[in-house]
């Protein structure tokens, strides 16, 4: 199929179903066959199945094997994500983009958001190379990652409730397996059976959420329930839609680890395998803030009225707490669990501002700063969270710990990793040289545009105890003296992977010579692309 | 999806919001049936228990009395724990059961995949074909669970 492809490119797709339908390409695209914009999802898919074949027929635990094939798979469908977004821009009229009767939306923000999954699950199998895990298993694990990620590709293009809670259920499985995945310790079993329960729990609130939205619309589709709500505007002040809002907020905010609901987080994250844990620390919460996009800025745009506070409320909380418990915390992923916590509230600050539009323009959201903001928030925060844990990854390697005290004078037993683990915290504190402050800036300007003074006001004190607690790991590790003075010589492809990191983070602000621009200018152009439709054109209204 | 099917959605969409508006008292008032299901259901189960009371004679003794009344003597609680297998044997057993499931409803629209518009053989290529494969791709990823199972000895009790 991947040959075929390549050899004929899409043209030969294109006359095939011009020759077999004498309609034009824009009515054909909505039918149910649209399957090669499918591409990306069906590659991931397909060595997910082709990992557990060959771990049926040769079970070779220790080998290379496995991972390599899980990146070459994932690589494949990274180029794909770019391949379709190269065929919908050419054959499509892009403001069609349902697809299987509304269920799925290929859009840019879609695409863009795969991508950034995509990466993710990259930097989780590679560090996973050299983790110790079941031996038994091994196999299965990588195939777990993958199925995870179709789920999280599908999430990110669901515009159907039904579609939507499917694939954010298909997520939560594979990740309570993986993380439970040293089934042999009890410390993993807890966190598992600990997200297993609250996950169970949250799942059943969301679709409560879901079902009395459907009651009262009549569908599942987001685009028809936008129109649907337009058309009836007087009564988007019903209470009704306070306990769907809440139910909802109640589900999908166990899912992002926002603050009244983060409590599986941390105990998830401390029994986790490590390179498990930089795992859905990012990828399921990209997928997450792609449903809340998709469901508040469209389904739900008509009642920011009632979601906008709750948002509000839940991102004080999340900033708040987030903050004031990482504090104390002595365990790297404990730490970073509740920093993640922290730092949603930052993005849904974001949302906060993007939700508040006047409603006449159903484009002003996605053009609003707001908006922007939070996606370009996003992508910084999978690139700096998954850096800290590229070095946690590494110093679990050498000193066989998590601990606080393991990073005792970091700086002179290894300084590349503690120099790349300086950048990325001081990234996640949004510190000006590195790229954080571009993250922290654009939503914080966002919020001051729409005058939401509680947040910024809060945002701007809960960063200031950030600052402290991220400089508290870097004094440990740059200025107290090490315990064990040996030495860390990370392998080869340890040192590979900080490299991206790092350039990422570091030197954000440096204008490249001769192309022009800075990476920080370049991800939040790319982010500022990344929006979706909102005018139901396919359905009609 | 073809122009009609468009329009019906469309309809359904508008007279929806309209519906809402207009018969909002009506939209709460037909779960009424479901309410009358719910105490036909109740009045089955109670008359069911009093018919047998009333009509059969009683003669309990301590046999007839016991769990299973023509089987093994029940031996202790039935709050033990027992072997995580079985739940494996429930989940292999869910495999087909799902399977199942999916294969009615697809078969019958199958049988009468009609679309408007075009012509037998447009519809076999367009439509047919790939609705098959999806099936024989399920029916493919089911199977290869089943096989999995059994190659990792899951099967076998030990």
């Amino acid at each position: 199929m991947i040959l075929l492809y390549a050899a004929f490119g899409d043209s030969l797709v294109m006359t095939m179903y011009r020759a077999y339908i004498h309609q034009p390409l824009e009515n054909f695209a909505n039918n149910y066959t649209a399957y090669f914009l499918l591409l990306p999802e069906s590659i991931v898919l397909g060595t997910a199945v082709l990992l557990l074949v060959l771990d049926l027929i040769k079970p070779n635990r220790d080998s290379l094997k496995a991972p390599v094939v899980a990146i070459v798979g994932t690589l494949i469908s990274l180029s794909m994500v770019y391949y379709t977004q190269y065929l919908t821009s050419r054959y499509f009229n892009p403001a069609l983009g349902q697809y299987w009767g509304g269920l799925e939306t290929i859009d840019p923000f879609s695409l863009f958001l795969k991508s950034i999954a995509f990466l993710g699950v990259i930097f989780a199998i590679l560090m996973s190379i050299k983790t110790r895990l079941p031996r038994k298993h091994t196999g299965e694990y990588y195939s777990l990652l993958l199925f995870a990620t179709v789920a999280m590709t599908f999430v990110v293009s669901s515009s159907d409730v039904l579609a939507i809670w499917i694939m954010t259920e298909f997520v939560s499985l594979t990740s309570y397996i993986i993380v439970a995945f040293n089934k042999h310790e009890p410390r993993s079993v807890e966190g598992g059976l600990k997200y297993l329960l609250l996950g169970a729990i949250s799942s059943a609130f969301m679709l409560y959420g879901f079902s009395i939205l459907y009651g009262y619309t009549g569908t599942t589709n987001l685009y028809v329930m936008k129109t649907i709500l337009i058309q009836s505007a007087e009564q988007v002040t019903n209470p009704i839609f306070v306990l769907a809002i809440g139910m909802f907020m109640v589900g999908i905010g166990f899912k992002l680890a926002i603050a009244p609901f983060h409590t599986w987080a941390p105990d998830a994250f401390e029994g986790a395998p490590l390179p498990v844990a930089a795992f859905i620390a990012v990828t399921p919460k990209i997928a997450v803030v792609a449903v809340f996009l998709r469901v508040f800025l469209l389904g739900l745009a008509n009642v920011a009225v009632i979601w906008v506070p709750m948002m509000i409320g839940c991102a004080i909380l999340s900033m708040v707490i987030g903050n004031l418990f990482a504090i104390r915390q002595n365990n790297i992923k404990r730490f970073l669990a509740y920093s993640g916590v922290a730092q949603m509230g930052f993005v849904l600050m974001g949302l906060c501002a993007a939700g508040v539009q006047s409603q006449s323009d159903p484009n002003a959201a996605i053009k609003s700063l707001g908006y922007n903001a939070m996606l370009n928030y996003m992508v910084i925060y999978a690139i700096m969270t998954l850096g800290a844990f590229l070095i946690a990854n590494v110093v679990k390697f050498h000193t066989g710990s998590e601990d606080f005290r393991a990073y005792r004078g970091l700086f002179q037993r290894a300084p590349a990793s503690a120099l790349t683990m300086m950048v990325c915290l001081l990234s996640l504190a949004g510190i000006p040289p590195t790229l954080g402050f571009s993250a922290k800036f654009f939503v914080f300007a966002a919020a001051i545009a729409k005058e939401m003074w509680l947040l910024v006001i809060v945002g701007a004190l809960m960063s200031v105890i950030a600052v402290f607690y991220y400089l508290r790991w870097i004094w440990v590790m740059f200025l107290v003296e090490p315990e064990d003075s040996t030495l860390i010589l990370p392998s080869r492809l340890h040192r590979l992977s900080m490299i991206l990191p790092i350039w990422l983070l570091a030197f954000a602000y440096v204008p490249f010579p001769f192309v022009g621009g800075t990476i920080a200018k370049w991800i939040y152009d790319y982010a500022a692309g990344a929006y979706f439709l909102t005018i139901n054109v396919y359905f009609g209204s | 999806m073809d122009e009609t099917a468009a329009n019906a959605i469309n309809q359904t969409s508008q007279t929806g919001a309209n519906w809402i508006v207009n018969n909002y008292g009506s939209y709460y008032a037909a779960y009424g049936i479901v309410l009358w299901f719910i105490f036909g259901a109740i009045a089955v189960g109670l008359i069911a228990i009093f018919l047998a009371k009333w009509l059969a004679p009683s003669d309990p003794y301590p046999a007839k009395r016991s769990t299973y009344e023509c089987s093994e003597p029940p031996v202790g609680s039935a709050w033990v724990k027992f072997n995580i297998r079985y739940y494996f044997f429930a989940l292999l057993f869910l495999i087909f059961d799902a399977e199942v499931v999916f294969f009615y409803p697809w078969a019958t629209v199958f049988h009468d995949l009609k679309t408007p518009h075009l012509s037998e053989f447009q519809t076999i290529i367009t439509l047919g074909f790939p609705i098959f494969g999806e099936m024989l791709v399920f029916l493919f990823l089911l199977l290869l669970g089943w096989v999995y199972a059994w190659r990792k000895g899951y099967l076998t009790w030990d």
